[in-house]
This record gives structure tokens, sequence and C-alpha cells, in this order.
């Protein structure tokens, strides 16, 4: 099969490779009808997730055709249509058994060496490093799906992929960030970040009762589109203060919920920013928490703060002493996607919600490179791009 | 349980008590090196003077107590701790399930190949316990049998292996069954020591658990969890990958290495060509990796 390998940053190349096979009795392999290219896949690309290997097959949110089962997989058939997603959990430990998926503890094979270097271990991610697995990912023909009757959503077959494809990941991850925020009739909620993610937080704080939902962004098209769809107040960070102006839409009370959608990478104006890239840039610190500092200056107190960007590593000038004595409470996590794609998927079947309206750009995989160069730079007013291998 | 045991056994190179560590001409070369070393800073002040400083002061510290643990950590081949003062390890992890069902799910030695990563067979003979254990493939895939006495005590779940005089290592192991405050599942302890030799068993030892035991029995102890769990052990041995040629990341070389049985070192310097955008320490320890 034909698969986009990781050949180190910056780098991807089309290589032909075997077709995935059947290694445990619970897995499943799945041809790939659409998958598409993740924030998070940018850190990868950027250089700045470890234990990547040349020759990794990358990609982690996806949908297709289930082609073939194990002896153990009882919720699939072959010709099923799933959404697949993008954390691996084995739907049997604790953390599973709660609901916790993505901090399950037997989905990934190198969780002892994840544990090592981290502290701590989390389940599998496809296509997103050893430390996470290793798993090869979903920007090929086919992939291996472990723990398929936990990880495959079964969807109907007459919707369209691009109404689909985003419960993978994008869509679990708004829903959950929602979800986290507590949300209260009354309540305003600031979201950072109008990307795929941020703009399904958005569109799930609407539908989970916030009174008001500010989309904080810089790219117009993207504020445009908060607006439209989630009928959210835009608000262009680089034109205003924007604790200030946060303060402002609020009363002075600030934002019941701060919702991050921006992770590692973000930009930011003003002094601290250049000092975050300047650390980065010279590899002392691998998170810019520009977002996070602005969450936690402009929050109300006694609100809450969630973290749905990936974060990899340890920062400093983090304001704690602000939180503490504003008594923020702070939730985040990779997204439980066997929990919160399902009941999305049940939100956009009731018609509450069409996911389709991020998928900006299609294109073949072949075309992956040019891909992840238009999805960086955001040029052509690329949200999302969906890959047909 | 046994090679449990055995994974510990290369945690720590030597046991620090037992004597030096390097040898006189060693100690020597380091006292000149490091004094030199110091001389130029002092002599010469610049801008790698506290560098000097610190490799020099390193050296003299080598030279005059014979010890170095960056030579403990990265002896590999080397005796490890004495049948007298052999050296002690412990790890620990929560299972899903009473203490009763795992403690019979451990003691069924026969399907030990099926969650130890590097046991091949193993089996019961007269009251003992026998398994196999494979070295990696630089080392000739040469197998390695261990047998001792294997003690079970259910009323206290407990298992206690013990080597037999004249095995190719000692090593002696308590597995503990814990209730969890939960009541559904399983607080697993495991106590180990161990005492590898020198010469090519010891390098067969060492090699196969990538130098550092204490984490591969860690991740056995995973693999117990997820076998006993979900009735198998993750893996991605097998799956598809691409060329793993041309520039690669010093760590993802590093990790190529141990797979292989390489011997192993604490640090390791970048090549020409290879893309430094690692930022994580060169762990010791065997991954699964995709061919």
């Amino acid at each position: 099969m034909r698969a986009a390998c990781w050949h180190g940053k910056e780098k991807i190349g089309i290589e032909r490779v075997p077709d995935p096979e059947l290694l445990a009795p619970g897995d499943a392999i799945i041809q790939v009808t659409a998958t598409t290219i993740c924030g998070s896949d940018l850190h990868i690309y950027d250089g700045f997730i470890p234990s990547m290997m040349r020759g990794d097959i990358i990609g982690h949110e996806f949908m297709g055709e289930v082609v073939d089962i194990g002896p153990d997989v009882r919720n699939l058939r072959r010709g099923d249509r799933v959404v697949v997603t993008s954390t691996i959990s084995c739907g049997a430990c604790d953390h599973c058994e709660r609901g916790r998926f993505s901090l399950c503890d037997n989905g990934n094979p190198n969780a002892a060496f994840a544990e090592r270097v981290l502290g701590y271990s989390i389940g599998g991610i496809f296509g997103y490093s050893h430390l996470m697995g290793g798993y090869a990912g979903a920007f090929a023909e086919y992939v291996r799906v472990p723990y398929a009757d936990v990880g495959c959503i079964v969807v109907p077959s007459d919707m369209p992929d691009e109404k689909m494809l985003f419960l993978s990941d994008a869509v679990p991850t708004g829903f959950m960030g929602a979800d986290l925020a507590h949300i209260q009739p009354g309540d305003v909620v600031a979201v950072w970040g109008c990307g795929a993610v941020g703009q399904f937080a958005i569109s799930f704080a609407t539908l989970l009762g916030a009174s008001k939902v500010i989309a904080i962004d810089r790219f117009p098209e993207r504020l445009r589109l908060a607006q439209e769809k989630s009928s959210a107040i835009p608000l262009d960070y680089t034109n205003v203060d924007l604790v200030a102006e946060l303060k402002e839409l609020t009363g002075g009370r600030g934002p019941d919920a701060c919702i991050d959608a921006v992770g590692m990478e973000a930009h930011g104006v003003g002094p601290g920013h250049f000092y975050d890239k300047a650390k980065t840039g010279l590899g002392l610190e691998l998170d810019r928490i520009g977002v996070i500092r602005q969450m936690i200056h402009a929050c109300r107190k006694g609100g809450t703060v969630v973290i749905m960007g990936v974060y990899v590593g340890m920062v400093d000038k983090f304001p704690l002493g602000i939180a503490m004595n504003k008594a923020l409470t702070f939730k985040m996590g990779q997204m439980h996607g066997q929990l919160y794609g399902r009941r999305a998927l049940e939100h956009v079947l009731h018609g509450d919600l069409d996911p389709s309206f991020v998928a900006t750009h299609q294109m073949t995989l072949d075309g992956i490179e040019p891909a992840f160069e238009m999805f960086k730079h955001k040029s052509d007013e690329c949200m999302r791009v969906v890959l047909r291998p | 349980m046994a090679v449990m045991a055995l994974e510990r056994a290369a945690a720590h190179a030597v046991v620090p008590h037992v004597g030096p560590e390097l040898r006189s001409t060693e100690r020597w070369i380091s006292g000149l090196t490091g004094g030199a070393l110091i001389t130029a800073a002092l002599v010469r002040p610049g801008g790698w003077s506290l560098l000097k400083l610190a490799l020099g002061g390193y050296g003299l510290y080598r030279a005059t107590t014979g010890r170095c643990p960056v030579t403990r950590s990265l002896a590999i081949g080397r005796g490890m701790g004495t049948r007298k003062e052999p050296i002690q390890t412990f790890a620990t992890i929560t299972v899903g399930g009473d203490p009763d069902m795992l403690f019979d799910r451990w003691r069924d030695v026969a399907r030990w190949p099926e969650w130890m990563r590097f046991v091949s067979a193993a089996a019961r003979e007269n009251g003992n316990v026998r398994f196999e254990i494979t070295t990696p493939e630089d080392l000739g895939h040469t197998p390695i049998v261990i047998e001792g006495s294997f003690v079970e005590h259910p009323a206290e779940r407990l298992l206690r292996f013990v080597s037999a005089d004249g095995a190719p290592i000692y090593f002696a192991s308590t597995i503990r069954f814990v209730a969890a405050p939960d009541l559904r599942s399983t607080e697993i302890h495991v106590d180990a020591e161990y005492a590898i030799p020198g010469g090519k068993i010891g390098a067969g030892m060492s090699s196969l658990f990538g130098g550092a035991p204490d984490q591969q029995i860690r991740s056995d102890l995973r693999r117990f969890k997820a076998w006993v769990e979900t009735a198998a052990v993750p893996t991605t041995l097998g799956q598809p990958s691409g060329a793993r040629k041309g520039p690669i990341t010093r760590i993802a070389r590093v990790r190529e290495r141990l797979e292989q049985g390489a011997p192993l070192a604490l640090s390791e310097p970048a090549q020409e060509g290879e893309e430094l955008i690692e930022l994580i320490e060169v762990i010791e320890i065997p991954i699964e990796v995709a061919s």
C-alpha cells in the first residue's frame, strides 16, 4: 500500500509499504476512505514531538471501511463504515471503565518506556511517536486498528465522509473541552483558537447552554466562521488588549470558562510571545504557553480553565499565584474519543451539528506535503484538508 | 517471576561498595588528564574554562577514589553484584481482578512466554521451575536455561523463586498479591535480588535487558496487566513502516541499537547529518519498534 511516512522535520514522503495485518485477536483492518491533517500533526511535522523514527507512518484522524476483523471482534462486520477514534484504548482497564479512555493503561505497547521518560503513560495514539505506542498511522490506504470494538464507531452509510470524519478527533476534542467547562445557564465561555477543534468547542459550548461564547483568533475567516456557525462574538487578539477586552465583554468579571484549543505552538503578540518563541527556538522549552497565561489572567474568579490544546513539556512563567488566588479550576487532557465521539455522533445524527463546515480543501494522499504546508500556513483560508488515499 | 529478577540484574552496573571500579591504568590516565585540564583552565582562562575545570575535577575524583558513576552506568558484561552482596530492587503495579485469580494466573508457569518478553519456554520439573531465555541475534540467539525452586504460599498469596546453585546467575524474588483498597483490583509487589556474573553470560543478560532491567521488569509487569485485563499483550511488531534508513534522530538510532541488543551509552552524540530534534535524554530500555 502507499503511506505517508515521516522523514524528519518538515519532511514527509509517500512510500510503498506492506499492507497491515491482524496482529491481535481484537484487531480490525480498515481501508481508509478519508483522513485529515490535525493541528497536533503539525507538532510532528515541525519536529516538536520526541521519539519519532524515520519511516513512521503518521496521521491519526480517519475513517473508512472494515475489510478484516480478528476472531475476538464482536461489534464490527466486514463492510461496516466506521470512524476510528484517534486514541487507542483497551476498554477493559480501570480508566477505560470510568470513561477516561485516553488514560488507558494497556493501549500503549511502550507504556513502560513512556513512564521512564515522562513519569507516566497514557494510551496509544495512531501515528504519533513511539512514546505514544509507535502505532502506524492513518495517512495510508489501510490501517490496523487494535481494540477495534472499542475504537471503531459505526456510522451510517448514507452520510458523506466530511460529515463523519471529524468525529475521529476534532469533534470529540471540542466536545470534551466544552463538557469539562461545566457550563451553566448564563455562563460566558471564551475559546482560544478557531481551528477545527476550537470551532467544535464553540459549537458545543453553545449546545451545552452557554449564554455567550467569545471566539479568539487572528484569522478573519475563522472568526467569521465562528460567528456564522455558532453566533460567537469574534475577537482578533492582534487588534486588542485581549484580557481587557474580555473583561469589557463580561462586565469586568471575565469569562466563566476559558478553553484552550491552540496548544504548544501558540502565536501571540508582545514581549511575552517573543520570549516564548526565543526559548523554544533555542531548545530551552517545548511549549509556548501564552494562551494559558491569558486564560488565567482573564478567567473569572472561581472560573474554569480547560486545556485541550496539546502540550508536551515543562514551562515557565506560569502565573500560578494568580491561578491559586483566583481559585481557578483546571481541567485538561487528551480527548476521550471513545466516549465523546459516540455522544457527538448522536448530536450529528440529530441535526445539532454538521461538522463538514471545517473541511475547506480536498486532496489526494500524494499531495500531503503541500497539504501540510497549506494547513500550517493557513493559506487559501485552509482550515482542514480532507485527504483521500 | 524468575525472569523479573534477571531483568533487574543489569539495573546497576556494579555494587558500589565492593572495591574500586577502575583499573590502576584508568585511574592514572584520569588523574593526569584531569590535572592537565585544570591547569589549562587556570593558566589560560577562557570561555571553556568552567567546562575544563568540571571535567578536570571529575578526572581527579576518578583517580583518587577509583570510582566512576558513568563507567558504572555504562558497564556491560561485567559482574553485577555478588551472591554475598546481591543487588536488590522492587516494582509494583495494580491489576484488575481479585488476588486469588491473579495469583493463579501468575503461577501458570507454562504461559509465562505469553507475557514475559524474553522467556521463550517455561515448565515445572520436579518441584522446580525451569525456563529459557534467548539472547539477542548478535549474541547468537544463545539460549540461557535457568532453574530454581518455586514455592507457592496460597494462603498469603505469595510466590518465591530462588535460583539453584550452579545457575548461570543468582537471583531470588518474591511476588505478593495484595487486595487494593477498591476491592476490585490487586496490587502486585515484586521484590528481588540478583547477581549476574561477568563473561559471556553476563554480557548476554545485560544486552538482553537493554542495560535497564528495572525498566524491563516494569515493562513485564505492564505486559502481565494487559495479558490479564485484555487477554493479549499490546504490540506493534509486524506492522508496516517506511524505510528506516537515512538521516535519523539520535534517540531513534539508539533505539535501533537497543533492538539489536547492542551495548548502551548514557548519552549518544549526534552523527553527521542527523537531525537534532530530540530533546529528551537517551533512555536505555528496549521498546517495540515496527519492522
